[in-house]
């Protein structure tokens, strides 16, 4: 039965293609167990989209005023303000050339240098993740529990966005880091390539790429933290 | 408006930190035995030191444009800098709380420090160093800059990313991460010790529980490790291009143990004990010697 | 926003809206007033539903204060509701805990954590619908109130979360499925 129902959310939300969408409802014009479940699930959505907003018990404004205001002798500053639609600062390539970091061809923080230049926006949909790195790579792939290499992968696709976020100094530092664990996960690789029944390599291998989802993590939650 | 003020502003708003005239901020209030320090800081340096008083002492430097926000909910304190635009920027504090207080910090930019507060102590922060002693717990993480502890009754985790860690004199267990920089582990009693780096070493001196469960692990940089004579340990260490170092005699076993690895005991066996280094060299030593 | 968002603001709002966030940019605190009454109902619930009723007024109160610093970066180009709850969301997955992130390395014991602000037993014992959906895991209810409750699309949940949509749609879907049962 699991396997029909936890298709039932999707369905629900008309995310399945026609071909699962067809079975699935062939399946639950025989199923009354999992009609059962689907009626339970539609009940959820329309409580949650029924649910009521409600304004805090305390009014909170005058707390917020009190914030707002503090410095009240001081005139806002509307002449300083910058002009609307004017574009907020971009981190600059030449920046990161600047700091010395070499340009290679493999891991998403690379690849991602190597298709922006200064004048163009990040080209997030064309950054390779990890899975699909070059063959000689595929240690990745084999040694990683699932749950981490899933963990890397969505770390590195919201790698562009987080780095938007950051201050360039910060953003430096991050990817000269990045670009060393990188390193290091290459020269392990080629290591076990040729020595492939080397524990030890296989682990530091693991533990490297740990290493580096600590790192993107940490990023991630610093660009959460800039809004 | 004075016109100064007006330019000042007109800076401040093209990203340009221009002082304007400091104000002091100094408050002294009472509080329990024990509770929690927070203090939310985004750009500035943090001194927090434990006293014997039953009150907290704020002292803060800070312009004219940002204030300090104090507010107290049950047993905790929190401050924060409120400036009219923006983050507030440029705000200082030393802060005086009870001993056995916890202190939490949460900060952006500026040196962090605390001293003898006895309790818990957790830091985040991204370019600033973290220079602990005297604490209970703590749990410490910052980018840029350094961490040091000193003088610690439980648990340590430090990760750095740029920079390294050092941690000494400690009774409790530690993980010391970072990326770049060197970890430096010295007179460390613990059950559980893991430190690793990728490019810088890392030193050990401390006890060798029997049961205890040690791991060094660094890609290029050396691991040197400082055992004391009565040691009872199963050791494992392993390289790929760099070699071994031992002051004790290492007998290893008809199997030689999993590929890559050389395995040996000390002693009578126990502690699990694992020593990597990818590029650079492992040196097990006698504590007391060099 | 997908078809089960809530019915959109009137357009009389949406024009206030408009006019207020001038005004408040330019520091007219009376404006950001009518904002803030415009929309504290549906920002307060959130921080109620994602966070809690301990923590919701700080949250909300931080929203408010975050969102008046920010006016000036808003451009716009999305509606001012859209931006403010954008700008909840990230107040309010900001707020948890940032030290101590799982870096999988083999050895654990973790330091002691310190007791949060609001974190206690609930005594509350109905069983209504807000409360079946405060006792959710973390994530699965961060996912169903965003998707369910607000009307986000997987695809910004993603976005906004880090992580990716077959993370959102596993965890709205267990979300459901728990609350589901506490219903029966």
């Amino acid at each position: 039965m699991d396997r029909w129902t936890d298709r039932l959310s999707e369905y629900l939300d008309d995310g399945l293609n026609e071909h699962d969408r067809a079975r699935l409802e062939e399946h639950l014009a025989a199923c009354a167990e999992c009609r059962g479940v689907m009626e339970g699930l539609r009940a959820v959505i329309r409580q949650a989209g029924a649910l009521q907003d409600r304004p805090p018990a305390n009014d909170l404004w005058p707390r917020i005023r009190e914030r707002i205001e503090a410095g009240a002798d001081v005139v806002p500053i509307e002449a300083a303000r910058p002009p609307r639609g004017k574009g907020r600062l971009a981190f600059t390539f030449p920046q990161a050339a600047a700091a010395g970091i070499a340009l290679m061809l493999f891991g998403a923080t690379t690849a991602w240098f190597a298709l922006r230049d200064a004048a163009s926006p990040a080209v997030v949909a064309d950054a390779q993740p990890a899975a699909q790195a070059p063959a000689q790579f595929s240690f990745t792939g084999q040694l990683l529990a699932p749950e981490v290499q899933q963990r890397l992968t969505e770390l590195e696709a919201a790698l562009d966005a987080a780095r938007e976020r950051l201050d360039p100094a910060t953003v430096a530092v991050i990817v000269k880091n990045l670009t060393l664990v990188e390193t290091a996960v290459r020269e392990a690789e080629e290591a076990l390539a040729r020595d492939p029944a080397n524990q030890y390599l296989r682990e530091h291998l693991v533990q490297t790429l740990r290493t580096k989802v600590g790192v993107l993590e940490r990023v991630t939650d610093l660009a959460r933290a800039e809004t | 408006m004075t016109r100064f003020a007006a330019l000042a502003m007109l800076s401040l708003a093209a990203g340009m930190a221009v002082p304007l005239s400091a104000q002091r901020t100094d408050t002294t209030f009472s509080v329990g035995r024990t509770g929690t320090l927070r203090v939310d800081n985004h750009q500035g340096g943090i001194r927090v030191r434990g006293w014997d008083q039953s009150s907290i002492r704020v002292r803060a430097s800070h312009p004219s444009r940002v204030r300090v926000d104090i507010t107290r909910s049950n047993d905790i304190v929190r401050l924060e800098g409120e400036a009219t635009r923006g983050p507030a920027r440029g705000l200082e504090y030393e802060i005086d709380v009870p001993r056995g207080w916890a202190v939490r910090i949460d900060s952006h930019t500026g040196h962090i420090e605390t001293e003898n507060t006895g309790g818990d102590v957790i830091v985040s922060t991204v370019n600033g160093d973290i220079i602990v002693a005297g604490v209970a717990d703590a749990r410490l993480e910052t980018v840029q800059g350094e961490i040091v502890v000193n003088d610690a009754r439980g648990g340590i985790r430090a990760s750095g990313v740029n920079r390294g860690i050092r941690v000494a004199n400690v009774v409790g267990d530690v993980i010391a991460e970072t990326v770049t920089g060197t970890v430096a582990l010295e007179n460390v009693d613990a059950a559980r010790v893991s430190a690793s780096t990728i490019n810088g070493s890392i030193q050990f001196t401390g006890r060798i529980r029997d049961d205890g469960d040690y791991s060094f692990d660094t890609h290029n940089g050396d691991a040197t490790v400082a055992i004391a004579a009565g040691a009872n340990a199963n050791v494992t260490v392993a390289t790929h291009g760099g070699s071994v170092e031992s002051d004790f005699p290492v007998q290893l076993r008809g199997d030689a143990g999993r590929m890559g690895e050389l395995q040996f005991e000390l002693g009578r066996g126990g502690a699990r004990l694992r020593i990597e280094s990818f590029n650079g060299v492992i040196r097990i030593l006698r504590a007391g010697q060099r | 926003m997908n078809a089960l968002a809530r019915e959109t603001k009137p357009e009389a709002d949406a024009n206030a809206d408009r006019l207020d966030a001038e005004k408040a940019a330019g520091g007219d605190t009376v404006a950001f007033e009518r904002i803030y009454r415009r929309h504290v109902a549906r920002i307060h619930s959130l921080c109620t539903r994602m966070m809690g009723a301990d923590e919701a007024d700080d949250a909300c109160q931080e929203v408010f204060v975050r969102a008046w610093r920010k006016l000036d970066r808003f451009r716009g180009e999305s509606a001012l509701g859209t931006w403010l709850y954008r700008l909840a969301v990230n107040v309010i997955l900001g707020r948890r805990e940032t030290i101590g992130r799982h870096r999988a390395r083999t050895v654990s014991r973790d330091p002691a954590e310190l007791p949060l602000p609001g974190r206690g037993a609930r005594v509350d014992l109905r069983m209504d619908f807000e409360t079946a959906i405060a006792r959710l895991p973390d994530g699965a209810r961060r996912v169903f109130v965003l998707h369910d409750v607000e009307g986000y699309t997987h695809d910004e949940i993603a976005g906004f979360m880090g992580v990716t949509t077959g993370t959102t749609k596993s965890q709205l879907h267990r979300a459901r499925m728990a609350l589901r049962q506490q219903l029966d």
